[in-house]
This record gives structure tokens, C-alpha cells and sequence, in this order.
């Protein structure tokens, strides 16, 4: 069996993956960032808040760790659906251009974000967005637009790279703001930056082994019953990213938790033998520890497991099929690229059991009322 | 003759570093006697400064003051950081090398003056050259 024979469009995206870093990199240089976020703006905001649905809102939990260590801002990430109806609106402008919002849509489609964008200005927060589509209808809304800059043809769904374009933008705007309020030094910033093109060089010259080992398992995989993912803090977005791409790729019944829950709840589930599961641990998550017990309460429950790590492989039972990453030079890069490592399983169960992605040509999914699922707006009762 | 040297050093934010033991090193070094020794500094958010090597609490003073002349501001034009910004315009206000005279082998001014190195943002991995002439 030839793996080159199954690749899809998530494995043909993966050769990519260095070069789509590098586009954004160029993209959101220092004069997008710094008209996006002009100084006073910067200053003026005391909380940021970042939102987005799916794969965005992954991406907002994935990178809240580099707001918080290098940027030093109080940094919340909401749900579109919440940030749009439910947050009150004391939140929202309690001080001028505060909390500065930073909503995420790659398409810039999508109703939700351009709701919650909408809302924050009416109360005069500050709003940007982070997007490939800087003509978008959620850019016209926005006060700022980034503009991700992802290279011609990259899909959006499902989207690893896509997905990049969002969390290297936030990444650079993280280093932005740390930079400007002086929480990093002009080596530091540097450093940091270059440090984003270091990993992906170095998790590109992986990626054929990645997708030997993705294809592997995939073939163990492809007819278990559900696909169970464990991840913690900034992992959990990861953790996330994997068990939605399970659905988009090839609809297999999926559930994702943080380890401690996941103790508490996913434990329970029955047959285990035929619950493939995914862990994303790494060494220095502050609940490591925990990763690794869970980590070993998997094994006794004879469920089949994937660890993502950059710790030694060592440190996991025997038998676990360990995708070891390269160690970043900070911690907080691991998320930017680590999602690759399930989505090549999951891209490759798809073809290896003929399910189309997204089922596109299959009419059940294509009904009038399900095409506007995404893009159709309601009215937002302002609270 | 003509002898230069570049020396490395850490700083902290907003910083005064005294780089007199280090100057008098460099001239032993060159072994001139009679002549004169520059001291630049090749960064523009630093420089180098001289007062006296007396009181440390004078030193403190004159950081503190260069800070109040040109205080970190987010109304610069230039936006990478206020301290950045301001950092720029001290440079530029006082200067980024200092010209002394060397006489029998010594600088004229040494035990009056000393030789300070001024970091106006950082913490960062600086540097100073020093060029000695004469003969």
C-alpha cells in the first residue's frame, strides 16, 4: 500500500505548511501590525478578548498563553455565540478603545464574528480582525483588519494551513504589543519572531515522517468506534483542532476534554478497545504529570493511544504510538504546528475508508436551510 | 599608530554601566603613551556619557534626569515602543562617542571623570568600540 496513492487534501496541505508560515510571517510585518494596532490603541487596552467559532475559537485558546507571558494583557477568549448575546455589556467600552476585541475568521464569512464585532463597537471597544479576506464583509465591520496573507489557493476548510494563517497572526500581534508596552526588549522581539520560522523549518523536515507514522496508524484506526482527544491549557486548543477535523474529514463521532475531566467523565466510556485516543502533552505544560497518569490510565484501559509531545518519548507507555515534535524555542509555538500530527491521521482515514470531506456531494448536507447554517445573520439582541 | 577594541556587555532597562576599568584596560593595551581615545557606542537607543565616578547616587540622578527631559511617550511618531521612541531621541541629544587625552600614558581627566555606558532601553546585548591614537 502505497501511502502517496491516499494522501488528501490535508496531506498535500502539509508540504506547504513551512512555506504558508513564512507567507504570514512576510505578511504581518511590522507596518500591518503597527496599523492595525496603533500605539495609543495598544495602551488604551487594559483586557483583550478574542473570539471566533470552530477552528477560530481554537485558535484563540491556543495563543491566550502568549497574550498573557509575553504581551503581559488580561486576555479572555470567548465564543462567538456568547460574546454576541450572552457577555454583558458592562465588558464591552468600560474604558476608551477597552477591551481591545480581536475576532478571527480566515473567509471573513461568516455571520457570527461580524456579530460580535458589531456589538463591541457599539459599546466602543476597539475591534480587529484577523482574516485572508480583507474585503470581507466581517473586515468592513471591523475597526483594524490583519491580513493573515495566505498563499493562493490555500483551502480554508479543512484548513491546517488556514488555521496557521490565524495563529502566526496572533502569535505576531502577541509580540506586537509585548514589544511596544516594553514587557520584551527589541532582542527579544527579534528573536521571537525568527524563532516562529525556526519551528516550522524544523517541523517541516519531520513532515515525511509525520505522514509515514499518520499513515500507519491510520490503517489501525480507520474502523474504531470514536476518537477520544486529551489536552491541556494551550493543548486543549489542539486537543480541539483534532477531534474537528475527525467530523470534517470523514464524520467519525468524536469527543475532546482537558485531562482532569477527562478523568472524571471520558474514563467511563464503554469499549474502550475501540476508542482511539489522542493526548497532547508536553513536558512543560504545568500539568504534565497529569497528562502522563492519564497517559497511563489509558494504557490499562486497552484503549489505542497517540501522543503528541516534545518530551522524550520515554515518558509515555509502551506501545503508544508517540508523534515527538521538535522543541520549540517557547513553549507557547508547540500549538502553532502540533495540530498536524492527528489532522494527517485524519486525511488519511478518509481516503483509506472513501469518505468524501464534508460529504460535499452528498444532497443530505447540501439542503437550502443547511447552506445558510454559517453565513445567515440573526438579529442580535444587544444586552 | 592606531589601536581599537570592541567590548560586549548586558544591560538592564534603563540603565547606567561605568566602563572606566575597562577604558583604562584598552589604552594599557595599545600601549600609546601621548595621543587620543574615542569611545563609540554603535547603537541608537544607547550611548556613552561622562561624569563623575564619585557617588554612585549621582549616577542615579543622571539617569533619572535624562529620563524626565525625555520621558517614554506613546505620541511619538516612531511606534515601535515609547521607550524605543524616546530612546531614539536621547541618542540623538546626547550623543554616541566621547573623544579624551592621553598623556604619559594616562587619560588626562581619569580620576575626575569616568566613562559610563547609557542604556535607554534594553535589557539588551550591546556593544562599544574604542579606537586609541597616537604614538
Amino acid at each position: 500500500m502505497d501511502r502517496k496513492d491516499y494522501e488528501d487534501s490535508l496531506a498535500q496541505q502539509s508540504w506547504l505548511s513551512e512555506e504558508t508560515v513564512k507567507a504570514v510571517v512576510n505578511a504581518v510585518d511590522y507596518k500591518a501590525l503597527h496599523d492595525a494596532m496603533p500605539i495609543k490603541e495598544i495602551f488604551d487596552a487594559q483586557k483583550i478578548i478574542i473570539t471566533g467559532m470552530g477552528d477560530s475559537y481554537c485558535a484563540g485558546i491556543a495563543v491566550k498563553p502568549i497574550f498573557e507571558k509575553v504581551a503581559k494583557v488580561e486576555t479572555e477568549v470567548w465564543r462567538a455565540i456568547e460574546f454576541s448575546r450572552i457577555m454583558s455589556s458592562k465588558q464591552l467600552g468600560f474604558s476608551p478603545n477597552t477591551p481591545m476585541v480581536i475576532g478571527i475568521s480566515v473567509s471573513g464569512n461568516p455571520a457570527r464574528v461580524q456579530e460580535c464585532l458589531e456589538r463591541a463597537n457599539h459599546y466602543h471597544a476597539n475591534t480587529i480582525l484577523v482574516t485572508d479576506q480583507p474585503s470581507s464583509p466581517t473586515a468592513q465591520v471591523a475597526r483594524h483588519v490583519v491580513y493573515a496573507g495566505l498563499p493562493e489557493g490555500t483551502p480554508y476548510g479543512p484548513g491546517a494551513n488556514s488555521y496557521i494563517g490565524s495563529l502566526v497572526s496572533l502569535a505576531l500581534m502577541a509580540i506586537r504589543i509585548g514589544r511596544a508596552k516594553g514587557t520584551i526588549n527589541q532582542n527579544e522581539w527579534e528573536d521571537m519572531s525568527k524563532s516562529i520560522l525556526t519551528y516550522a523549518a524544523d517541523f517541516q523536515a519531520k513532515m515525511a515522517e509525520f505522514n509515514d507514522q499518520a499513515f500507519a496508524v491510520a490503517q489501525e484506526w480507520k474502523d474504531l468506534k470514536a476518537y477520544d482527544f486529551i489536552g491541556d491549557y494551550a493543548d486543549y486548543a489542539t486537543a480541539f483542532f483534532g477531534s474537528a477535523k475527525v467530523l470534517e474529514a470523514f464524520g467519525g463521532y468524536t469527543t475532546y476534554d482537558d485531562s482532569e475531566d477527562w478523568n472524571h467523565i471520558n474514563f467511563f466510556l464503554t469499549e474502550p478497545e475501540k476508542i482511539g485516543r489522542v493526548i497532547v502533552a508536553n513536558e512543560n505544560t504545568p500539568s504534565f504529570n497529569r497528562l502522563k497518569e492519564t497517559a497511563e490510565t489509558v494504557n490499562a484501559l486497552g484503549s489505542p493511544c497517540i501522543v503528541v509531545t516534545d518530551a522524550d518519548p520515554k515518558e509515555f507507555p509502551e506501545g503508544f504510538c508517540v508523534f515527538q515534535t521538535p522543541k520549540p524555542k517557547y513553549d507557547w509555538l508547540n500549538p502553532i504546528l502540533q495540530h498536524w500530527c492527528f489532522s494527517l491521521v485524519a486525511g488519511y482515514i478518509s481516503t483509506l475508508n472513501g469518505i468524501e470531506q464534508f460529504r460535499r456531494s452528498n444532497p443530505i448536507w447540501q439542503t437550502e436551510i443547511g447552506k445558510k447554517r454559517l453565513r445567515g445573520k440573526t438579529e442580535i439582541k444587544l444586552v | 599608530m592606531f589601536y581599537t577594541e570592541t567590548r560586549y556587555l548586558e544591560t538592564e532597562a534603563h540603565s547606567i554601566k561605568d566602563i572606566t576599568p575597562e577604558i583604562r584596560e584598552i589604552l594599557a593595551a595599545s600601549g600609546i603613551q601621548n595621543g587620543l581615545l574615542v569611545v563609540e557606542v554603535p547603537h541608537s537607543t544607547a550611548s556613552v556619557m561622562r561624569t563623575t565616578g564619585g557617588p554612585l547616587d549621582i549616577r542615579q540622578d543622571l539617569v533619572n534626569e535624562v529620563r524626565r527631559v525625555v520621558p517614554s511617550r506613546i505620541n511619538f511618531l516612531h511606534e515601535e515602543s515609547p521607550d524605543d521612541a524616546a530612546g531614539h531621541i536621547k541618542c540623538g541629544l546626547f550623543g554616541n562617542s566621547i573623544t579624551s587625552i592621553v598623556k604619559d600614558g594616562k587619560l588626562v581627566s581619569d580620576g575626575k571623570l569616568g566613562w559610563f555606558f547609557m542604556e535607554y532601553d534594553g535589557p539588551r546585548a550591546r556593544k562599544y568600540c574604542v579606537a586609541v591614537m597616537g604614538e
